[in-house]
Parts: structure tokens; sequence; C-alpha cells
């Protein structure tokens, strides 16, 4: 079996099968040494064990000893296969390859049908690779070649790019995994505390009854059990989402802090003509220690339009103002930064 | 009683209505202006003066009257400081920073105050200082009335290495305040002038608030010369130490960066004793300014540099120092540091860098670290009185002796 295998191999190196029991090259058995391992080398995916390999390649670069093959295989080459089907091994190789190559995502394509289309044009191009005939493997491997060459920048790009989202999904999910253990957690307790609160409702009933508690057994098991159903209650309703303080901590971080400065009213624009500016432009003592005309022009229009925004009837009807920070009652000491010092609209002048 | 400095030094609340509703975060609001608002109800000692005064005196001794002054803060050579209470909610404590007549100013106020004044009663943002009001006491005095902020400043938290630990979080939160204060002053047209962590105060709730606007000035004009010799020199960007009279807002950039960098270290980053030392500290922790990497840098009027040539250096350097804050905020501090002011980030352009959005996502400001104890109302005290611009005398000479010991810098 295994020298048909062996045959096979060579001439058509895509149906080779991992052999399990005898190396083709040296024809020892596992049955005589336990501990065999087969190795293959990518560049033609012929199997042989760890030790023919020590001894035909340890003393450099060697010729592969299948009789039809021509490869020259080097020892650090050689690696154990995934997969029993060398086939697979070899296809799965391929499409990693090209992978790492073809590696655009969705995101940097315009339209659904452009990323598909170039979907489709990777997969005849990895198809062509995997099973085409000779002439086909040599065009389709030129032309990966020539991609790789001529899109060298984005390839790294996105390659980097793949990285950052790889990580952030395997942070989300150890997150949720985290998140979901300690859920876990937190059923088996309140599940635990509830078998203890059965268990300690006959020893109540009793200890009522003792007690010599008005009413019968009955009742008295009644109210109990009604008491412990309102506990039970309590305790289920504290925990209802998030808690303010939560909340708090999930939003996002604001780095302007919800203050937008944008003038609305008109727009600044990059360069003004004006000629008593443009010595300030080109100046050496305004233009090295870098004074900006763009500053003073922005400043300029900011204040030609300052009065738009101000209307008189709202600032008057504008009720107390409050400013500052109010830190907490708790914080440091028990005192209020700065508050509504000033009461508004009763300016002599307004 | 003469015309009050006070009513001198501002301009009349009249001409302020235009005032830009730009300028204050919180826009519903009637008056922008630290100028006195007459007290709701006005007492009845208030009236019977009012006979006697005119009515910009009568302003002024209603917003006085508003206050009680307590126990002294802090005492300098060109202010004191002391706890204040709001007369009608005696839980409410403030500020009270009482500038002392100057011998060098005798005909008017000092520009510390006057700039201070001007610019912190425009401004209005969660993370500047708050000036409340400004009058004048009897012997004319300056009172300005501030935010109290109780727990100190970024400056001791930043030297008392033993007991206040943070972490890159923390650093962020600190950061993110500062960075947004600095941003509004500059879409305000302000340029601070002196931003280091001594004037970096924390509120009771953890907020860091810019506070010190004595250096502070607007925008200048074009052909407007401004002075060269601001910023505390530890902090002061290379243009301004080769005597550049026409700069911009990145001055402020330069400091914020180095507040970076100290944060991150706990140690001032280039903490040079002379002018001629901070160049030579730069040239080594950031890298010569040559007309390479900065053209026409050797035309500036104190250009002056020594043989030795380093060049700028690159990121490996910065993540050996700094690489604690990962790699967006190395990049966001080497943007800071950059020697040409034109190609240097812009605080609009920091805020938008992908760093705030990095893991570790910046502490609440509830839970920053906070030092314990009484020391952060002394040194409010303190920070408040001090003259603008200098360095801690007290401070220098603790670092040369941790010097003199091999201990870090």
């Amino acid at each position: 079996m295994s020298r048909k295998a062996v045959t096979s191999t060579v001439t058509q190196p895509s149906n080779a099968i991992l052999p399990s029991d005898i190396c083709p090259v040296c024809k020892r058995v596992r049955y005589l040494n336990t501990d065999m391992r087969f190795l293959i080398n990518p560049e033609c995916y012929h199997a042989m064990c760890s030790q023919c390999v020590d001894n035909i390649f340890k003393s450099g670069p060697a010729q592969c000893p299948y009789v039809s093959c021509s490869k020259t295989l080097r020892l650090r080459g050689f690696r154990e296969a995934w997969f029993g089907d060398l086939s697979v091994e070899r296809e799965v190789d391929i499409r990693k390859r090209v992978a790492a190559v073809f590696n655009n995502t969705q995101d940097d394509f315009e339209t659904l049908r452009d990323f598909n289309n170039y979907l489709q044009d990777v997969e005849d191009l990895t198809f062509a690779l995997v099973s085409g005939t000779d002439e086909e493997r040599r065009k389709a491997e030129a032309q990966l070649v020539a991609y790789e060459e001529k899109n060298k920048a984005d390839i790294d790009r996105n390659r980097k790019k793949g990285r950052e989202v790889e990580a952030a999904r395997k942070k989300r999910e150890a997150e949720a995994e985290a998140a979901s253990k300690a859920r876990r957690l937190e059923e088996q307790r309140e599940e635990e505390e509830a078998r203890k609160e059965e268990a300690t409702l006959n020893r109540e009933v009793m200890e009522a009854l003792a007690r010599g508690e008005a009413g019968t057994a009955a009742q008295i098991q009644e109210r109990i059990l009604a008491h412990k159903r309102q506990r039970i209650a309590q305790l289920n309703a504290k925990r209802t989402g998030p808690t303010e303080d939560e909340e708090d901590r999930n939003k996002p971080y604001d780095p302007f802090g919800a203050t937008d400065l944008d003038p609305t009213r008109y727009q600044i624009h990059d360069t003004y003509e004006n000629s008593w500016l443009d010595p300030a432009r080109t100046r050496d003592d305004h233009r090295v220690p870098g004074y900006s005309v763009q500053e003073y022009v922005t400043r300029a229009m900011f204040e030609a339009f300052a009065g738009l925004g101000v209307d008189i009837d709202e600032e008057k009807a504008g009720a107390q103002r409050a400013v500052g920070t109010v830190g907490p009652k708790h914080a440091a000491q028990a005192n209020v930064t700065s508050g509504a010092l000033r009461k508004a609209g009763d300016d002599v002048f307004g | 009683m003469a015309v009050s400095p006070l009513v001198d030094g501002l301009p009349n609340p009249a001409a302020r209505a235009v005032s830009s509703p730009l300028k204050n975060a919180a826009s519903a609001q009637a008056s922008s202006n630290g100028t006195p608002v007459p007290a709701v109800a006005p007492n009845a000692t208030a009236a019977v003066q009012s006979a006697a005064l005119d009515l910009s005196e009568q302003m002024n001794e209603d917003e006085k009257r508003k206050y009680i002054k307590g126990k002294k803060l802090g005492e300098g050579t060109y202010a004191n400081v002391y706890l204040g209470q709001v007369r009608n909610d005696p839980s409410q404590l403030v500020a009270m920073k009482k500038i002392k007549i100057n011998k060098e100013y005798t005909e008017g106020m000092s520009p510390d105050a006057v700039r201070e004044i001007k610019h912190l009663q425009e401004l209005d943002h969660p993370n500047i200082i708050k000036l409340h009001t400004v009058f004048s006491s009897k012997d004319q005095n300056l009172n300005l009335v501030l935010e109290f902020l109780p727990l100190g400043d970024l400056e001791i938290l930043i030297k008392d290495t033993a007991n206040v630990h943070y972490g890159v979080a923390d650093t962020k939160a600190w950061m993110g305040m500062l960075t947004r204060a600095v941003w509004f002053c500059h879409e305000n047209f302000v340029l601070h002038r002196d931003i280091k962590p001594n004037n970096l105060l924390i509120a009771a709730d953890g907020e860091v608030k810019l506070a010190d606007f004595g250096l502070a000035r607007s925008f200048s004009d074009p052909y407007r010369p401004m002075t060269s010799n601001v910023i505390t020199r530890w902090y002061r960007p290379p243009e301004l130490l080769f005597g550049a009279r026409h700069y911009s807002a990145a001055v402020d950039v330069w400091s914020v960066g180095l507040v970076f960098a100290e944060l991150v270290m706990r140690a001032p980053y280039l903490a040079g004793n002379t002018e001629l030392e901070q160049i030579e500290l730069i040239c080594k922790g950031v890298g010569t300014p040559t007309e390479e990497n900065w053209p026409g840098v050797t035309k500036l009027p104190e250009y002056t540099i020594s043989n030795q040539i380093t060049p700028v250096l690159g990121k490996d350097h910065y993540n050996a120092l700094f690489g604690t804050v990962g790699n967006e905020g190395v990049d966001l501090l080497m943007k800071t540091l950059i020697l040409d002011p034109r190609k240097r980030i812009t605080a609009r352009d920091m805020l938008k860098h992908p760093w705030w959005h990095k893991d570790p996502k910046p502490t609440r400001k509830k839970e920053l670290p906070r030092k314990s104890g009484g020391e952060g109302e002394e040194k409010v005290g303190a920070d408040l009185k001090r003259r603008p611009g200098v360095v801690d005398e007290d401070r220098t000479n603790k670092v040369a002796r941790k010097l003199d010991f091999g201990g870090p810098l």
C-alpha cells in the first residue's frame, strides 16, 4: 500500500496521504520505532521520517530522496504536517500565503460588488495555484509576485490594521468571557442563597411555633413565606441594569469635554488676501519663531462677528448662573469650589 | 475717596454687553465679566453709606461686603492670599488674593494683576480657575476673589513619590484637563505663557484647573513685538530662549509637552539653571535646532548653540524614557516637543490625537489620586501669591541636592 502511495505522490503531490506506519524512504516501521514522526517540506510535500530527515539533510541541502523528485530541500524547511491529507496541507499553505498578500478588507472597496469581484479574482488565482496545470500555476505564481511587489505598502498597512483588529477582537472575547464567568458565579451564588433560605424555612416555622406566635402552623408558615418572597424580590430588584456609577464609567471619553468652539455663523478660509499681512507671512522675524497669521485672522474674524451670537433678551431672561466645578460633598473637605456667586439679571446697566 | 483703581482698570459694563458668547462654556448667562454686580439685597449700612459714595464706589462696596475674609493662607512679595467665605452662604469658600501695592507701579496696578483680571474674567471653563469678582479695599489694594481649590497642585503630587502613586490612566486624565484648558485659552486668543505643574491647581472634586494668568496676554497683532522673557525657564520653548518677539500659541504647547514629560518621569525633564544651560539641555534632550530641522533658526536674535550638534532624537529615545504611556502617548509627546514651532502640534490637534481613545481610559476625576492632609491649602496659598514666571527657589535647591546624591533627576 505504501509503495503505491509513494509513487503517486511523486508524480502528483496533491494526492498524497501522510504515511502512518512505514517510512516511504527508509522503510522503517513504527512497530520497531514507536516514537516515529513524519515530516514534510513545503517544497514538495514528500513525507519521510524524522530520522531520514536528520540523516539526509543534516550536512546541508540535498535532493529529495523520492525517486522522481528533483527538488533541493533544506533541514530548516521540514515540519510536521497538520493534516493527514497532504494535499489539504498544501492547499492550506497556499491559501495562507495568498491571504497574506491579498489582505484587503471590505472597507477598502467602495462597493460590495468591487469587493466581491476582488474575492473572485483572488479565488481564481488560488485555484490555479492549488490545482492548476503547470502552465497555469506558473502564471498565477508570477501574478502573485507581481501584485506583492506592486502593493507592498498597502499590504503592510493592511497587515498592521488586521493585527490591531485581531487584538481588539481577542480582548473583546476575553472580556465577554470574563463577564459571563462572573455572571455564572453570581447565579450560582444566588441559587445557593435561595437554597439556604429554603432550608431555614422549616426551622423558622418551628421556632415561631415554639415562641407561641398567634395562628396555626399553616398560617405562620404562610406569613414567613410571604416575608421571604419579599426579601428575595428585593434582592433581585437591586441588580437590574448598570448603576449610575457604572454608566458614568462606561461613557466614552471626550477629549474636548463636550465643548465645541468652532464658529457657527461664519467660515474661516485658509487664506485671505491682504497686502498688509503679507510681510508677516514672509518676514523672518515673524515666520521663523512661528508667528501665525492664521491665528490673527481667526481672531479678527471672531471679533468682527462676535456680536452676532448675542441676544440681549435671552441673556436677560437667563436664570442664575452656575459656573466652575461643584465638588461632590464627600470630596476632601466639604466645601463647594465654586457656585452661583453672582446673580444675573440685576445689572444696573442692564 | 479717590476713584478706585478697580473702576479705572476695567472697561465699563455697557461696553461688555457685546462680549463674546463664545468665551463662556456655559453660554446662558447675563454678564461674562468680572465687574461688580450689586448684591441682591444691599444691607442697611451700605444704604446709609450710599449718600456719600458715587455709583462705582457703591458697587465696589457692595461687592466687598459679599465676602468675609478669613485666615491667611500665604504671604508673598506680590500678594497675600486669604481664605474667604460668602456672607450669605458661609459654607461656600473662596480664595481672596490681595495684591500688594508695588513700589515699581505706584501710579497704577502692577501689570501682573491687570493681566490676570483681564483674561480670567473672560474665560469660563471647568479647567480654568474661576475669578468670581474683583474689588478694591480701603487702601486701594486690589482684591481678586478666586475659586478656592483645596487639594494643592500637580507639583506636589509629582514630587511626593513616596506617598502618591499614579499610573498612565491618571496621567492621561490630568493631561486631558490641562490640554482642554490650554485649548480653551487659545480658542479665545489668550496665550497663558506660564504653564507648569504648580500653576495647575486641583479642585475638591479632582478637576485640574489652570491658574495664574499673571503673564497671560492676548495674541499679538502682526508687527507688534511681544516680550520673549516669559514662561518659567524649565518650560520655556526654544523660540523664546532665542529671543523671538513674534510667536504663537505654540509656546504654550511646548510647556504642555514638558509637563507631560514631568508627569511621567516625576521629575522635570529639562531643568536648566540658566538660559544657556536650558538651551543646552534642549539640544541634548530633544535635539539641536539647526537650519535643517528649523529653517531660518540661525537668524533668530539670540541664537546660540554649542559646537556639539545632537540630531533630533528619535522615537526609541522617547520610548526608553516615556514608554509607559504607550506608543500613541510617546507620539503625542514628540509632537509637542517639535523644535520648529510651525511644525509643533496645536492644542486643538492634541485633543484630536488617538491617544485619548487608547487603553487605558483616563481615570474619572473623582478617582484620581490626591494628596491627603492640610498641605494642599498651604500650597494653594503659596501658588497664588507667587510672582509669575519664576522657578521656585526652594524647588531648585531640592533638585540640586538630589543631584549630589546621585538620585533620579
